[in-house]
C-alpha cells in the first residue's frame, strides 16, 4: 500500500553566522490511520519535522529532501497550494496552545475559521459543527465556550481548543507537537482520549511528537527514536516497548519511573556542533573504539531500524 | 527516489521573492561583519572596550605629547615583556589619531542601517554649524544690506525684510534650535531618570504615587500649556528651555520604571542588595548602566521634539526675538511677507533645517534602539 | 476592579490639577494677577483696575477665591474677555466647532490610512515601496505641522490655484466647507498617520512574528489574509492608547494649522489673544482644549477595555 505521508532524506538547516544542521537526513513513512510518534529529549529535531511537513520553518531554514503527501511533492508545491492542504488535510496541533490561540479572538470564531477559509461555498452552519467539535473535545457546555477569549481560559482548555480547532475539517495526516507538555496526569488522559476520538479520527493518521514515553505507549503504532538531529531507532511500537535495541532506547526507556528513574548520563550534544562518529558515542555505556570514528548507518534488522554498530 | 531537491535554489516560487531578498540581505550583512571582525586585531579584547575608555583622548595623548620617550621605547626595544599591553599599544600606534574615530564609527556603523548613519552624518554636519557658525557664515547676522533681495552672489539666499542675511542667519539659527533641544532634553531626561529609577526601584507606595503623577501629566496637553505659559512669562530661551523640559518627561519615566523593576530582580543587583549597598549605590553602578541603552533613544527623541515644539512656539511670536532660531525665521518669513512675496529663499531653508535636523537626530536615536525583529524573534523550538 | 478604581483617581487628579493650573497661572504669575485676569494690553485706569480687583475677588483669601472660581466654572463661566468684549464661554462655544470637526475629521482619515500602510509596511517591511513609505512618514513626523502646512498652502494654494488661501467666512455649506477644508485636513490627515503609521509598522512587524500568527498560517490562511485576519487586531492595540494621546498633540496641531489657512477655529482666536495679551481667552481655551483631551483618554480607556478581552473577565 502506498504511503500516506513519506519522508526521505529530509535535511534542514538554519542560516546564520554558523549554519546549524538540524536534521540530517531522515526518512520514515506513515501509514493511512496510521500513528507514528517521534520520541527523543528536546532539542533532538522533532518539532522541525513537524514543521517542515507543514512548511511552516522560518525564513532562514533550508530544507532539502523530499516530503510526498498522497504522492504529491510538497516541498515543491508553491505557497497557494500549500494553503490549500494546510489545516484541510494537513493538520498541526502546536506545543503552546495559550500562544497559538489569537488572544483577541473568540474560541468560537477560532474554531469556525478552517470551515470559512476551506469550505468557500455551500456552508452549512459553522457554528452546528463547532459546537459538535467542542462536544466531542469534552466541554458540555459548548454555547457557552464559544464567546470565550483564550485568556479567560487555562492551559488544558485552550489545549482541547487547539485540538478541535486543528480536526474539525477531519485531515488526513495530524500532526500533534508535544500534545501532553506541562500538562498534569488527568490532563494527559483527556487529551489522549480526544486524540482518539476526534471526528476524522480511525481514518486519520497521526504524527505524534513527545518526549512522554508512557503517553507514547498507549498511543502509538510505530515509534521513531531520534537522536541529534537522525533517527536512531525505528520500530513497531509493541517491539519496541518489548526490546529496545538502540543504546540510547534503552536509556529512555530506563528513565521512566516504572523503571527506577535511571537518567542517561550527560546531555545531548549542540548540533552546531555534533560529536564525530556515532552521536551518541559520548553517552554511551557500550561504546566502542570505531563508534567514535565511523558513523553508523541506520540498518535494518528484520523489520526494525537500528543506527548502531553494536546490534546484529 | 534519490533524488535531493534544494528547494530554494531550485524553486524561487517556494519562498517569495523577497524572502530571497531578505536572505541575501542577510548573508551581506554577514560578510560585512566579517570584515569587520578580522579588522580587529587581536590585541584588542572587545568592542566595548574600546568604546569605554574612548581612546581618542587620552591614550592618544600619550602618544601624541610624547612620542619618542617611555612608551615607544618598550615597543621598540622590549617587545618580549608584556605582550597584551603591547599589543594594545601597537594598534594604536598603527592607525593614524584622525583616523580613529573613522574606525569607530565604522565600528558602531555596523549596527545602524543606512538610514541611521544617514542621519549620523547629517547631525555632525548640523553640530559643526552649530559650533562653528562664525566659520560658516559669510556675514554676521546683524549686519544689513538692501531688504528683501532675492539669491544672488553676494547673498546665496536673499536677504530678509530688515536687509539681514538669510544665509548667516540660518547658520546662526542652528546653535539657538540645537541649543533649545539638546537642554531641554537634558532636563527632561534627568527628571525622568530620576522618576523611573525611584519608582522601579523602591516600588510599593513611592511606585503607585509617582506613576500616577505621571500618569496625569502625561495627559496634560503640552502645546496649549507651554503657550499660555510663555504668554504669561516672558519669552526668553531659557524659560523656554525650562519648561519644555518640565513638560516631557513622562514617557522615558515609564520606560526607565519598567526596565528598572527588570533588572531589579537580576542576580548581581540583588547580590549587591545583600552585600548591604544602598540604594543610591546599586541605583548608579549597576542600574543606571544597564539602562542607558534605553534613555538613549529617549533623549534623542526628546531633542527632536523639543525642537519642533520650539519652532511651532516660536511661530506663535512666543520665541526669544533676542535669538533667532530657525523657527523664529520661519515665523518673521510667515508674518512679514515672505509667503506672500513668495520668496521661498526666506522660508524654505530653515524650514527644511528643522526637519532635516529633527529627522537627523530621531534616525540616530532609533539606531540606538535594540532590532526589534533581532530580539523578538521566536525560533521553532527543535 | 482595583484597576478601574486607580484609573478613575488618576482621571479625577488630572481634572483637579488642569483646574488648578488654570486658576493658579495668572495668580501666581510673576506681574499684577488683575493685569494677569483681564489681558495686559487693555487700558484702564487705576480705579476701574481697584473695581475690578473687587469684583473678581483678588483681595479675598486664596480659599474664597477657588471656591468663587469653581462655582463659575460650574456656570460655564469662563471670564470674560475685555478685549472682545464678550464672555470667553460664548467666544469659545463659536470656535470649537469647527476646530473639533478639523481635528475629528483628521483622527478618523490619519487612522485608517496610518493603519492600514503601518499593516502592509510592517508585514513586508523589505519591499523598495513599503521603504519609501517609511522614510516619508519619518519625515512627515519629524516636520512641525504648520511648516508643513505652509508648503501646502504655498504648493496647492498659490501655484496651482486648486484651493482658496482663506478660511470659510462666507455662508458655510457642505460642499464649501469641503473645499475649504481639503488642504487643512490632509496635512493634520497626514500627521496623524505618520505617528500612527509608525506605531503601526512596529506593532505588526512584532506580531507577526507570534505563535498566533503561525498557527493562522497551519489553519491554511494565506499571506495578507493572515495580516488582516489575525495580526491587524492584536497589532492595533497600541494605536488606541496613541490615538488618545494623539489627540492632544493633534489638536494643538489643529491650531497651528488654522493659523496658517486663516480658518476661523480655536487656532485663530488663540494667535489673536496670544497677539493681544487677551489671557482670559488663553485660559478658557486651555481649560477646554485639556478637558476635550482628558475625555478623549477616557474614552480610548473604555475603548480599549471593549476591544481587548485581555482586560475584561467573562460575564
Amino acid at each position: 500500500m502506498k504511503p500516506l505521508l513519506e519522508i526521505e532524506k529530509l535535511r534542514v538547516s538554519f542560516e546564520g553566522e554558523r549554519p546549524v544542521n538540524v536534521l540530517s537526513g531522515v526518512s520514515f513513512s506513515i501509514q493511512k490511520g496510521e500513528t507514528l510518534a517521534l520520541v527523543g529529549e528536546s532539542g533532538c529535531g522533532k518539532s522541525v519535522i513537524a514543521h517542515a511537513v507543514m512548511r511552516l520553518l522560518p525564513s532562514e531554514a533550508r530544507v532539502k529532501g523530499s516530503v510526498r503527501f498522497k504522492g504529491t511533492e510538497l516541498l515543491e508545491l508553491d505557497e497557494k497550494r500549500m494553503s490549500a492542504l494546510r489545516g484541510n488535510e494537513l493538520a498541526i496541533i502546536f506545543q503552546n496552545p495559550s500562544h497559538a490561540l489569537n488572544p483577541v479572538y473568540s474560541i468560537g470564531r477560532q474554531l469556525a475559521e478552517p470551515l470559512r477559509v476551506h469550505q468557500k461555498q455551500g456552508k452549512p452552519d459553522p457554528s452546528q459543527k463547532v459546537l459538535k467539535a467542542l462536544k466531542q473535545v469534552g466541554f458540555s457546555r459548548p454555547e457557552h465556550y464559544m464567546k470565550y477569549y483564550p485568556s479567560w481560559c487555562s492551559g488544558g482548555m485552550n489545549q482541547r481548543f487547539l485540538i478541535a480547532t486543528s480536526t474539525i475539517l477531519g485531515p488526513e495526516l495530524l500532526i500533534a507537537d508535544e500534545p501532553s507538555k506541562g500538562l498534569d496526569p488527568d490532563r494527559i488522559k483527556e487529551v489522549e482520549r480526544e486524540l482518539r476520538a476526534h471526528p476524522g479520527a480511525g481514518k486519520t493518521a497521526l504524527l505524534l511528537i513527545s518526549h512522554d514515553l508512557g503517553f507514547v505507549r498507549r498511543l502509538a503504532d510505530k515509534i521513531a527514536v531520534m537522536y541529534s538531529g537522525e533517527i536512531v531507532e525505528l520500530a513497531e511500537a509493541a517491539d519496541f516497548f518489548e526490546q529496545p535495541l538502540h543504546p540510547y532506547s534503552l536509556g529512555l526507556l530506563g528513565s521512566l519511573p516504572e523503571n527506577g528513574f535511571v537518567p542517561i548520563p550527560g546531555s545531548a550534544p549542540a548540533l552546531s556542533d555534533p560529536p564525530s562518529g556515532c552521536r551518541f558515542h559520548p553517552r554511551c555505556p557500550y561504546g566502542e573504539k570505531r563508534c567514535l570514528q565511523e558513523h553508523p548507518r541506520l540498518k535494518d534488522t528484520k523489520g526494525r531500524f537500528v543506527r548502531c554498530f553494536l546490534c546484529p | 527516489m534519490q533524488k535531493e531537491t534544494c528547494v530554494h535554489e531550485k524553486e524561487p516560487c517556494v519562498y517569495e521573492d523577497v524572502e530571497l531578498q531578505r536572505e541575501a540581505r542577510v548573508r551581506k550583512k554577514a560578510c560585512i561583519k566579517k570584515e569587520a571582525y578580522l579588522e580587529k586585531e587581536p590585541g584588542i579584547p572587545d568592542v566595548g572596550y574600546v568604546q569605554k575608555k574612548a581612546p581618542g583622548q587620552k591614550e592618544v595623548d600619550i602618544l601624541k605629547k610624547a612620542p619618542g620617550q617611555k612608551e615607544v621605547d618598550i615597543l621598540k626595544k622590549a617587545p618580549g615583556q608584556n605582550e597584551a599591553y603591547i599589543k594594545q599599544r601597537t594598534w594604536q600606534e598603527k592607525i593614524p589619531v584622525f583616523r580613529q574615530p573613522i574606525i569607530y564609527l565604522q565600528k558602531y556603523g555596523k549596527f545602524l542601517g543606512t538610514f541611521n548613519r544617514a542621519g549620523l552624518f547629517l547631525l555632525l554636519f548640523f553640530l559643526c554649524m552649530a559650533l562653528l557658525p562664525s566659520f560658516f557664515a559669510p556675514y554676521s547676522p546683524a549686519e544689513r544690506f538692501t531688504p528683501y533681495e532675492a539669491p544672488s552672489v553676494s547673498h546665496f539666499l536673499g536677504t530678509n525684510d530688515i536687509g539681514n542675511d538669510i544665509l548667516s542667519e540660518l547658520f546662526y539659527g542652528a546653535r539657538i534650535s540645537m541649543m533649545v533641544g539638546f537642554a531641554s532634553a537634558c532636563i527632561s531626561t534627568l527628571i525622568g531618570l530620576t522618576i523611573g529609577l525611584l519608582s522601579g526601584y523602591f516600588r510599593g507606595w513611592v511606585d503607585e504615587l509617582l506613576m500616577g503623577f505621571t500618569d496625569v501629566v502625561l495627559i496634560l496637553p503640552k502645546i496649549p500649556l507651554i503657550i499660555i505659559l510663555g504668554a504669561f512669562l516672558h519669552p526668553s530661551v531659557w524659560i523656554l528651555i525650562l519648561v519644555l523640559g518640565l513638560l516631557s518627561w513622562e514617557s522615558l519615566a515609564r520606560i526607565v520604571r519598567a526596565k528598572t523593576l527588570q533588572i531589579r530582580e537580576s542576580g548581581y543587583v540583588k547580590s549587591a542588595r545583600g552585600m548591604g549597598f544602598s540604594p543610591f549605590h546599586i541605583m548608579s553602578t549597576d542600574i543606571i548602566p544597564n539602562i542607558v541603552h534605553v534613555v538613549l533613544p529617549k533623549f534623542m527623541l526628546a531633542t527632536a521634539s523639543a525642537m519642533i515644539s520650539e519652532a511651532s512656539l516660536s511661530f506663535l511670536g512666543l520665541g526669544d526675538t533676542s535669538m533667532k532660531s530657525w523657527g523664529m525665521m520661519l515665523s518673521f518669513a510667515f508674518s512679514r511677507g515672505g509667503f506672500i512675496r513668495e520668496m521661498w529663499w526666506w522660508y524654505m531653508p530653515p524650514g527644511l533645517c528643522i526637519t532635516l535636523c529633527v529627522m537627523a537626530i530621531a534616525l540616530v536615536g532609533f539606531g540606538f534602539e535594540p532590532k526589534a525583529g533581532d530580539t523578538e524573534k521566536q525560533v521553532v523550538d527543535i | 476592579m482595583h484597576s478601574a478604581v486607580k484609573k478613575t483617581l488618576r482621571y479625577l487628579s488630572s481634572f483637579a490639577l488642569i483646574v488648578t493650573l488654570n486658576f493658579a497661572l495668572p495668580r501666581f504669575m510673576p506681574g499684577d494677577p488683575v493685569k494677569n485676569l483681564i489681558g495686559e494690553d487693555v487700558y484702564v485706569s487705576e480705579a476701574v483696575m481697584e473695581e475690578i480687583r473687587t469684583e473678581l475677588g483678588l483681595n479675598r483669601p486664596l480659599i474664597e477665591q477657588f471656591s468663587a472660581y469653581l462655582q463659575g466654572l460650574l456656570r460655564f463661566d469662563l471670564g470674560y474677555s475685555y478685549h472682545l468684549h464678550s464672555p470667553v464661554s460664548e467666544v469659545l462655544q463659536a470656535r470649537i466647532g469647527w476646530t473639533l470637526l478639523l481635528v475629528g475629521v483628521s483622527v478618523v482619515l490619519g487612522a485608517i490610512l496610518g493603519i492600514l500602510l503601518g499593516a502592509y509596511a510592517g508585514w513586508k517591511p523589505e519591499t523598495k515601496l513599503n521603504r519609501g513609505i517609511y522614510c516619508g512618514f519619518i519625515a512627515i513626523s519629524c516636520t512641525p505641522p504648520y511648516f508643513l502646512a505652509l508648503l501646502f498652502l504655498g504648493i496647492f494654494a498659490f501655484k496651482l490655484g486648486l484651493f482658496p488661501f482663506k478660511g470659510f467666512y462666507d455662508t458655510p455649506t457642505i460642499g464649501s466647507v469641503a473645499y475649504h477644508l481639503f488642504l487643512p485636513v490632509s496635512v493634520l490627515a497626514l500627521f496623524s498617520a505618520s505617528r500612527n503609521f509608525l506605531v503601526m509598522r512596529g506593532s505588526v512587524i512584532q506580531e507577526k512574528e507570534q505563535l498566533y500568527a503561525l498557527y493562522a498560517r497551519a489553519k491554511g490562511l494565506y499571506d495578507t489574509s493572515i495580516l488582516f485576519r489575525h495580526v491587524v487586531k492584536n497589532a492595533s492595540l497600541p494605536i488606541i492608547t496613541l490615538l488618545a494621546l494623539d489627540f492632544g498633540f493633534l489638536f494643538s496641531g489643529a491650531l497651528f494649522i488654522e493659523i496658517v489657512f486663516s480658518l476661523n477655529g480655536m487656532g485663530t482666536l488663540i494667535y489673536d489673544a496670544i497677539i493681544g495679551k487677551d489671557y482670559p481667552l488663553l485660559q478658557g481655551a486651555f481649560l477646554v482644549i485639556a478637558l476635550s483631551v482628558l475625555l478623549a483618554n477616557i474614552f480610548a480607556d473604555l475603548l480599549y477595555a471593549a476591544v481587548d478581552p485581555r482586560v475584561r473577565r467573562p460575564a
